[in-house]
């Protein structure tokens, strides 16, 4: 067959011997590093790996002609003001402004019970959606965390339709004036 | 009284088992384990219930807290194709940044962000992180201009866009949990005026607030 003499001349016939060695290696040092460099990795790695939400912003219209009628009764307006404030009122009227929280029993009841309102007079959508329209604003006092926590809550409300739009003049003075529209 | 003998056992054991485990484990963490990469500035994401995870080929819009904006493109590949871009439109304009040589080029692909005006490019690019990371906590980066006069970050991100041709390219907006809204709304405006109107917010996962 094919394989490679390698017995000197002398010794044929005789089958070599291999040392017998034993086949137990000694692992400890191996484990000991395998182990070190599995705490390592596992302190290392980040458990908490970033997320990402969508967000859509309407395309910017030239004029603004083509502006879409909404039902006053279905609208929601949420103002994130400074130091975690929420300042909402239901229509187009800055009116009467309250003011509320982020947290569960604040802003997220809010809108719930909005949903309600809407759900009672306009009933579901097609595909079983509350048709609630939330219009966000953020003052210029507010940060990124108030943003982010409003679009969060229009998740978890099952909230379909919203917009963020700027803080208008009647708003701006009614916050001023704790929440009433000027006497003009 | 006759002695109980005890009999005596080998105290070796097989490891081998242990040993197996121990590689797959390891293996495991080796393979999945990403470090974060070395930022510029520390942008502590606030906290939402999306579960969408990020992937690679974000081109990443990130506003610090006092309202800096840095631009962040991870493929080199594209990198070079957005400098070149950039550097069609303020080429004569700033003509240092016109007559960057292939190896500044090749430097400008492997920045981690762009934190500075166009202009800035050719002293910039020659820097390592660390001395970058340095002049940040000086306050000497200033950022991406992003002002309507000199938008810069539109700028960019009509380069990008050109630079990814017919490709997908995601827009993603890292906002600091402190950031003021009027950087994030003046970030996102640029965006639209630039006809992308669909882009991501990076959020970390809820319950890892800290």
């Amino acid at each position: 067959m094919a394989q490679i003499d390698t017995s000197s001349g002398g010794d044929k016939g005789k089958k070599v011997r291999s040392k017998k060695a034993s086949t137990n290696v000694d692992m400890t040092p191996m484990v000991d590093l395998a182990f070190l460099l599995i705490s390592f990795f596992m302190l290392t790695t980040s458990l908490s790996k970033p997320v990402a939400m969508n967000l859509s912003m309407p395309i910017k219209e030239k004029n603004d002609e083509k502006k879409a009628e909404i039902p006053e009764s279905k609208v929601l307006n949420i103002i994130c003001d400074k130091e975690n404030n929420i300042w909402y009122y239901p229509g187009f009227v800055a009116a009467g402004l309250k003011t509320t929280n982020y947290s569960p029993d604040g802003i997220r009841k809010i809108i719930l019970d909005k949903q309600k309102e809407v759900d009672a007079k306009w009933g579901k959508d097609s595909k079983g959606f509350s048709q609630i329209i939330c219009l966000i604003k953020l003052t210029e006092d507010a940060n990124y965390n108030n943003m982010v926590d409003v679009l969060d809550e229009m998740d978890i409300t099952g909230t379909k339709v919203y917009a963020i739009q700027d803080v208008n003049k009647l708003e701006t003075e009614a916050i001023a004036n704790g929440g009433n529209a000027k006497v003009q | 009284m006759p002695k109980i003998k005890v009999p005596r056992k080998s105290t070796h054991m097989d490891m081998t088992a242990m040993c197996d485990v121990g590689f797959l484990l390891l293996t495991f963490f080796i393979l999945t384990a990403k470090f974060r990469p070395n930022e510029l500035v520390e942008i502590v994401t606030p906290a939402s219930r999306a579960t969408e995870t990020v992937k690679d080929d974000l081109v990443t819009i990130s506003v610090d807290k006092i309202g800096n904006v840095y631009y962040v493109a991870s493929s080199p590949r594209r990198k070079a194709d957005i400098l070149e871009k950039m550097i069609e439109k303020y080429g004569t304009k700033y003509t240092m940044l016109g007559s960057l040589n292939a190896k500044q080029k090749a430097q400008f692909t492997q920045l981690e962000q762009i934190a500075f005006p166009a202009q800035a490019i050719p002293q910039m690019v020659g820097l390592k992180q660390n001395q970058l990371k340095e002049m940040q906590s000086k306050g000497q980066l200033t950022g991406v201009p992003k002002d309507s006069t000199n938008n810069e970050l539109g700028d960019w991100i009509m380069a990008t866009r050109f630079a990814y041709g017919d490709d997908k390219i995601t827009f993603a907006i890292k906002g600091d949990k402190t950031s003021n809204i009027v950087a994030i709304k003046r970030v996102i405006d640029v965006l639209r005026e630039k006809d992308v109107n669909s882009f991501k917010l990076v959020t970390a996962l809820e319950g890892n607030k800290d």
